[in-house]
C-alpha cells in the first residue's frame, strides 16, 4: 500500500525506459568503447601490447621489410584504455561507441610501412618504465 | 631454513609498528615499505608479524581469542620449492595482528576451526589450492571444496612448484582429471 | 523425524552469482546448512605470477563487478605503501568520489535484489530505476558503467570539473528524493516486515565471532567501518558507521539504506573540497621504485572488509596478491544463520548477507 502513490504516479507519467532501437542516447564523451588504431601514425613500438592487461594485442616489426603489423583479438580486449594512454605518438584512440555484435572471433590486423627513422625524436621508454607510469609523455610529436 | 620459535608477547596487539619482515629466505629484510605512511593511515605498513612454530598456534589462538580478537583470515605464501607460510590474521578495533607460521610444503598444521569456526572455510580452501592439510577441521571438504572431480593428494594448482605427495592406496578416480598448471616461467619480465 | 537434502543453488532466483547450499530439513525446518563453493573460481590470484602490477589493477577489477573499484583502489593502496608513495590530495578526494557512488549503486542494488527476493517486484524495479542514474554518472565521468577503470598505482587518471561537478550534484539530488519517497515502503511496509523482521537473527557475540564483516556486522551492533582506517581522504570527511541492533534480515537492510543515504552525503562534502580545490593539479604520482616487501591493507567494501596482502621482491611481477573478501567471511555467518529456519525464509536470509560470490571464489 504504501508503494500506492508512486504506483499512480508511474501509470500516468512517460516510460522510464528508452525505446532503443528507434532512439538511441548520445554516448557520452568520455565513454570508452570501440579501440581503433590510426595506422599510420603507429611506430610499432609494442607498448601497448606490453602495458595490456588482458595481452589481446601483439605487434610485430619486421625490419627486412619494413613493415610492421597490429592486431588486436577484439573478444579479449576489455576496453579499459591502457593502451591509449600508454601510446608514445597517440595513434591509439577509443571511439564512445562500442563494436557491434561479431558472430565469429577474429583478430584485427592492421599492416602499414615502418616509420622512417629519424633522429633520437621518437624513442618510447619502454622496458625501463618504473612501475605506475601509465600517463603518455606529453612531448613526443608523431612520427614522419 | 631456520624457524624462530619464540613467541615475542610485548609484541602482540600493536598497531602503530613497523618492523621489517623476518623473511628466512631473502638476504636483506625489506625497508622500503617502512616509509611512506600516508597522511593519517593507520592501515599497517610493513607486517608486524610474530613468526612462530605450528606447535605453538592453537595457544596463541586462543590467547588471542581471549583477547578479544576475530580471525580476519589465513594467508598462504609459497616460499621456494619445498618451504611455504601460512600468515593469520586477527583483528581487534581495527588493529591487525599477524602471525606468520612456516610450514613444509604438502605438511600439516593444526587447524584453529575449533576456536574460530570462521577459519574452516578458508582452511579448506588452501588445502585445496596449496596442498596443505589442517588436523582437526570441524568441516572438512577433503580437498574438494572448489572442484569436486579433483584428484586431491596431487593438486597443489596455486604452487609454482608443485606439491607431490604418494597415497597408500591408489585414488578411484574419473581418469585423469584437471591436473596440475604448469609452472609459469617466472622470468619473463617484460 | 526425516531429513530431506535440498539444494539451494547454484541457481537461483535471488542469487547474483551461484554457490550451492545443502540443506538439510526436517519438516520444512533447516537443521544444517552446508556451503560449497567452485562455480566462479578463476584463480585470478595466481595470474599475478603472469601479470605484472600494473596489469594486475585491471584483473583485480574484474574480482567483481559491484566493488570494482574499491578493489582496484585497496590494491592500489597496498603497492602505493610498498612504494613508499601517498596519492595527491585530489586523487584520494576523487577515489572518495567513485568508492561512494559504488557503494551507492551497490547498495541499490541489493535493496532491489532483497525487494524480489520477497517477489515485491514493482520496488526491485524502482530501485533499479533510481541506480540507472548512478550509473550514467560512472560512465560520463569514468568512460565505463561498471568496471570503471580510474586507480592507477599513485593515484586516478580520471578528473572531474566544475561541471561535472555541478551534474553529479543535481543527480544526486534526483537519487535522494528517489530513495526517500521509497523509505517508507523498504522500511515500514508490514508485508515487508512480515518477511524480515526477527529472521536469521545473527546475535551480537555471534556475529563478532564468526568474523562477520560490514552491514552483517554492523546489523547485530558492532560499529565497526573500515572507512574508520582513515585511508583514501575520509581524514578529511565526516563519517560514523552506520549501526543497527537487532541482528535480522531487517537491520542488515536498514544498515544499507541509511548506508546509501551516507554515501551521497559522503560525496557531496568530497565534491565541496574538490571544488575547493579548484580544478587541475597532479592526479598521480610516479612510482620511482619496484615493489619489495609485504604490505597489508584494508577498505570497507560495500558487503564489508576487504584485506589486500601483497608481497613483493624486487620485480614488477607482485610475488603473491592475497584477497580475503567480505562475503568471504560472512558465508561462516550464514551457515549459523540458516539452522531454525523455515525453507521459504532461506532466500532472504541468504541474500540479506548479500552475497558477492565472485568475490568469494576470486
Amino acid at each position: 500500500m504504501k508503494l500506492l502513490p508512486t504506483v499512480l504516479a508511474n501509470l500516468f507519467s512517460r516510460p522510464a525506459t528508452r525505446d532503443y532501437p528507434s532512439y538511441v542516447r548520445e554516448p557520452f564523451a568520455r565513454t570508452r568503447g570501440e579501440l581503433v588504431n590510426d595506422i599510420s601514425r603507429c611506430i610499432f613500438c609494442g607498448t601497448c601490447a606490453r602495458k595490456c592487461p588482458s595481452q589481446c594485442l601483439a605487434v610485430v616489426k619486421d625490419s627486412a621489410r619494413a613493415e610492421g603489423s597490429w592486431s588486436l583479438e577484439f573478444f579479449a580486449c576489455v576496453g579499459c584504455g591502457v593502451c591509449v594512454e600508454a601510446c608514445p605518438v597517440h595513434a591509439l584512440s577509443q571511439k564512445t561507441t562500442h563494436r557491434p555484435v561479431a558472430v565469429a572471433r577474429a583478430v584485427i590486423t592492421l599492416r602499414a610501412a615502418l616509420p622512417a627513422r629519424p633522429a633520437k625524436k621518437d624513442k618510447p621508454a619502454d622496458n625501463a618504465e618504473p612501475a605506475g607510469k601509465d600517463e603518455p609523455t606529453e612531448k613526443d610529436e608523431p612520427a614522419g | 631454513m631456520s624457524t624462530t620459535t619464540t613467541t615475542d608477547p610485548a609484541n602482540m596487539n600493536t598497531a602503530t609498528v613497523t618492523a621489517a619482515t623476518i623473511d628466512p629466505t631473502t638476504t636483506n629484510p625489506s625497508t622500503t615499505n617502512a616509509t611512506g605512511i600516508n597522511a593519517a593511515g593507520i592501515n599497517a605498513t610493513g607486517i608486524n608479524a610474530t613468526t612462530m612454530a605450528p606447535a605453538g598456534l592453537l595457544a596463541e589462538a586462543a590467547r588471542l581469542k581471549a583477547l578479544g580478537n576475530r580471525l580476519v583470515t589465513l594467508t598462504s605464501v609459497e616460499l621456494d620449492e619445498t618451504h611455504m607460510e601460512v600468515l593469520y590474521h586477527f583483528d581487534k578495533g581495527l588493529a591487525l595482528t599477524t602471525l606468520r607460521v612456516p610450514v613444509e610444503k604438502g605438511g600439516t598444521l593444526p587447524s584453529i576451526s575449533g576456536l574460530f569456526f570462521a577459519s574452516f572455510l578458508v582452511e579448506n580452501e588452501i588445502r585445496d589450492q596449496f596442498a596443505l592439510t589442517f588436523d582437526g577441521l570441524v568441516l572438512d571438504y577433503q580437498g574438494r571444496l572448489l572442484n569436486e572431480t579433483a584428484h586431491t593428494t596431487t593438486s597443489s594448482p596455486f604452487c609454482r612448484y608443485q606439491v607431490r605427495r604418494v597415497d597408500p592406496e591408489p585414488v578411484p578416480g574419473p581418469g585423469p582429471g584437471p591436473e596440475t598448471e604448469p609452472a609459469p616461467d617466472e622470468t619473463e619480465a617484460r | 523425524m526425516a531429513r530431506t537434502v535440498i539444494p539451494f543453488g547454484p541457481q537461483h532466483p535471488v542469487l547474483p552469482e551461484p554457490i550451492h547450499l545443502s540443506l538439510v530439513l526436517e519438516d520444512e525446518r533447516v537443521v544444517e546448512a552446508l556451503p560449497t563453493l567452485g562455480y566462479v573460481h578463476r584463480g585470478l590470484e595466481l595470474l599475478a605470477a603472469k601479470r605484472d602490477c600494473t596489469q594486475m589493477i585491471q584483473i583485480v577489477e574484474r574480482v567483481c563487478g559491484i566493488c570494482s573499484m574499491l578493489h582496484a583502489m585497496c590494491y592500489c593502496q597496498g603497492l602505493e605503501q610498498m612504494l613508499g608513495l601517498e596519492a595527491p590530495r585530489r586523487a584520494r578526494l576523487l577515489r572518495v568520489v567513485w568508492s561512494e557512488l559504488h557503494r551507492l549503486h551497490s547498495h541499490l542494488l541489493w535493496l532491489g535484489l532483497f525487494a524480489d527476493s520477497m517477489g515485491f517486484e514493482a520496488l526491485f524495479m524502482q530501485l533499479w530505476k533510481i541506480r540507472e542514474r548512478v550509473m550514467d554518472v560512472n560512465e560520463a565521468t569514468t568512460g565505463n558503467r561498471v568496471i570503471v577503470s580510474v586507480n592507477v598505482i599513485g593515484g586516478v587518471r580520471a578528473d572531474l570539473d566544475q561541471g561535472q561537478i555541478n551534474w553529479i550534484r543535481e543527480t544526486l539530488v534526483d537519487v535522494e528524493a528517489g530513495i526517500k519517497n521509497l523509505q517508507a515502503t523498504i522500511m515500514h511496509d508490514p508485508t515487508v516486515g512480515r518477511r524480515t523482521r526477527g529472521i536469521g537473527v545473527l546475535g551480537r557475540e555471534a556475529a563478532y565471532e564468526l568474523g562477520a564483516a560490514g552491514p552483517t556486522l554492523r546489523g547485530s551492533g558492532w560499529a565497526q567501518d573500515m572507512r574508520q582506517l582513515k585511508y583514501a581522504a575520509f581524514d578529511e570527511l565526516d563519517f560514523e558507521p552506520v549501526v543497527e541492533t537487532a541482528g535480522d534480515c531487517w537491520a542488515r537492510g536498514s544498515v544499507r539504506f541509511r548506508e546509501s543515504l551516507q554515501s551521497m552525503d559522503l560525496v557531496r562534502q568530497a565534491l565541496g573540497k574538490l571544488e575547493g580545490q579548484g580544478v587541475g593539479g597532479e592526479l598521480t604520482v610516479k612510482a620511482k621504485a619496484k615493489p619489495e616487501g609485504e604490505v597489508l591493507t584494508r577498505v570497507e567494501q560495500p558487503r564489508g572488509e576487504c584485506l589486500y596482502y601483497l608481497k613483493g621482491n624486487g620485480t614488477l611481477f607482485l610475488e603473491r596478491v592475497r584477497i580475503r573478501t567480505p562475503t568471504f567471511a560472512n558465508i561462516p555467518a550464514l551457515t549459523a544463520m540458516l539452522p531454525g529456519l523455515d525453507f521459504a525464509d532461506v532466500p532472504v536470509v541468504v541474500l540479506s548477507i548479500d552475497p558477492c560470490i565472485s568475490c568469494t571464489e576470486r
